[in-house]
């Protein structure tokens, strides 16, 4: 490994950090991220003091507290979203999947929905919403929404639940008057703030998960519909079949995952059934588990 | 009813494993034979990316018998994982099975090995008396990023007894349209002259490969 690396990592410092990131998070760069990732660990490295790439692997590697991955992982993760964001998948949830979940289950049972990749909060937030305003049976059933993300800042963020316009821009005036309450102050890009109302807030589960462990997600069973939308666009093709194969444990029978527009369940694994919904493509753990 | 509230103190962490299913990873080969079929799924995962003297052949031997769709999933991306001659050896004999989602599964573990992995593990099947296990080689070789493609699937439509073994090498080199298997493809149509399918296939990728 070089001992200095003014213009960013060697190609094969690169490679080896690259290789270390997807082991131990799931995240896949390219080359095509180079830029990206170079920029971000450069400003890690200045920040640690570590002098060349083997000082800062070591650093990840054996640090106790593990909290310079962390870090670096916050940096490296999108987290660009915003409410009611690819809104018809969650007309089917309320319209079509729900009413299919619970057909067969009395009153009062339990339905468990996980939002994977939950960044900031306004997917599950989201989801929140529409179960209270457009989910007729909302009241039948103890309804668990939990959320997860493998950055940690997100998380503080998503469990503050403040927001300025940007996020807020798909959202009916009438919802925001609903479930928002106008802050005092100027959010960062400026322009007004808004928070998540308590009840809405204490309604999600929020945890800091890494889905390419399966110690991590091994207390996620029994979920009924699963939501995961752009984010194993960032992990390589096995990381997505591995991915998969854990969200098929964790679903019960007949449970749904839900991937973002640009993905394909069918290119990553052939555990589930495409179910074509009149708003949204979902797929389904089959009842009967798969069994072959 | 509706929403949950979360309990309050409660921890951020996310709900945690039964301390019992832990302990019983300590050990993934014997995990590998649980009857959880979630601790063996676990297992399987585990030795994939961390792979002890032992487990290709411990996963292997599961494979033979497990029942559980999502465990099969998982031994056959652990395999794909440690992706070493032996692993690649390991899913072979299953390409000879009735089960087409097993044949699909194991293929596609192939693919997602390193070509200089894969490659030499399938290449002698297309040797193979069998044509459909000849087939599943043009398949998964034809799925490889490896500079020898184009030339092992010319190979096949030139020489192969089966029309059907040379038309499986149409279809994997139309994907990637590669205008220098042009002769081979015309060797391919001469060598079954009275076959309609070969000569649309022929003709399509033909139009394929020259952008038509």
């Amino acid at each position: 490994m070089a001992d200095t690396e003014p213009d960013g990592l060697s190609p094969e410092d690169y490679a080896t950090l690259c290789d270390f990131l997807r082991e131990r998070t799931g995240l896949s760069f390219t080359e095509a991220k180079r830029y990206f990732v170079d920029r971000r660990v450069a400003a890690r490295m200045q920040a640690v003091g570590a002098t060349n790439l083997r000082a800062y692997l070591n650093l990840l590697r054996f640090q106790a507290s593990g909290e310079e991955l962390q870090r670096l992982v916050n940096l490296m993760t999108v987290n660009e979203t915003y409410f009611f964001r690819e809104k018809y998948q969650f007309d089917c949830l309320v319209k079509s999947a729900l009413d299919e979940l619970v057909r067969d289950r009395p009153k009062g049972s339990r339905l468990r929905i996980w939002s994977a990749g939950c960044a900031t909060g306004e997917e599950p937030y989201s989801i929140a919403i529409m179960l209270l305003e457009n989910w007729g049976r909302v009241d039948d059933y103890e309804i668990e929404l939990l959320a997860s993300d493998i950055d940690s800042a997100v998380l503080e963020r998503a469990r503050e639940g403040i927001y300025d316009e940007r996020a807020l821009q798909g959202l009916p005036a009438h919802l925001r008057a609903k479930y928002f309450q106008s802050l005092r102050g100027t959010a960062p890009a400026g322009g007004p703030r808004w928070q998540i109302i308590e009840d809405l807030r204490e309604s999600v589960d929020f945890s800091l998960v890494n889905i390419a462990d399966p110690q991590q997600v091994r207390g996620f069973r029994g979920i009924d519909v699963i939501f995961c939308r752009n984010l194993l666009i960032y992990f390589d093709d096995l990381g997505r079949r591995e991915a998969a194969s854990m969200f098929h444990d964790s679903l019960a029978p007949g449970g749904f995952v839900c991937l973002g527009h640009s993905e394909s369940m069918s290119r990553m694994s052939s555990l589930f059934v495409p179910r074509r919904f009149p708003d949204a493509i979902l797929y389904q753990k089959p009842v009967d588990g798969g069994a072959p | 009813m509706g929403l949950v509230k979360k309990k309050a103190g409660a921890t951020p962490s996310g709900p945690a494993a039964p301390d019992a299913q832990v302990d019983r990873m300590a050990d993934p080969l014997a995990a590998l034979e649980d009857a959880d079929a979630s601790v063996r799924r676990d297992a399987a995962h585990g030795l994939g990316h961390a792979a002890p003297p032992g487990a290709v052949a411990a996963l292997a031997r599961r494979l033979e018998t497990e029942g559980d769709a999502g465990v099969r999933e998982a031994i056959l991306t652990a395999l794909a994982r440690i992706a070493t001659g032996e692993a690649a050896a390991a899913l072979l004999p299953f390409l000879d099975r009735e089960d087409a989602a097993l044949r699909n599964g194991v293929l596609e573990s192939l693919q997602q090995m390193p070509a200089e992995v894969a490659a030499p593990a399938l290449l002698p099947l297309l040797g193979h008396a069998d044509p459909d296990l000849r087939i599943f080689a043009v398949q998964g070789l034809g799925g490889l990023a490896h500079p020898g493609r184009a030339d092992w699937l010319a190979a096949v439509m030139e020489r192969d007894a089966d029309v059907n073994v040379g038309l499986a090498a149409v279809e994997a080199l139309a994907e990637a349209g590669s205008p220098e298997a042009l002769s081979s493809l015309e060797t391919l149509a001469r060598r079954f002259p009275d076959d309609p399918f070969v000569a649309f296939a022929v003709d399509a990728a033909r139009s394929s490969f020259r952008g038509g």
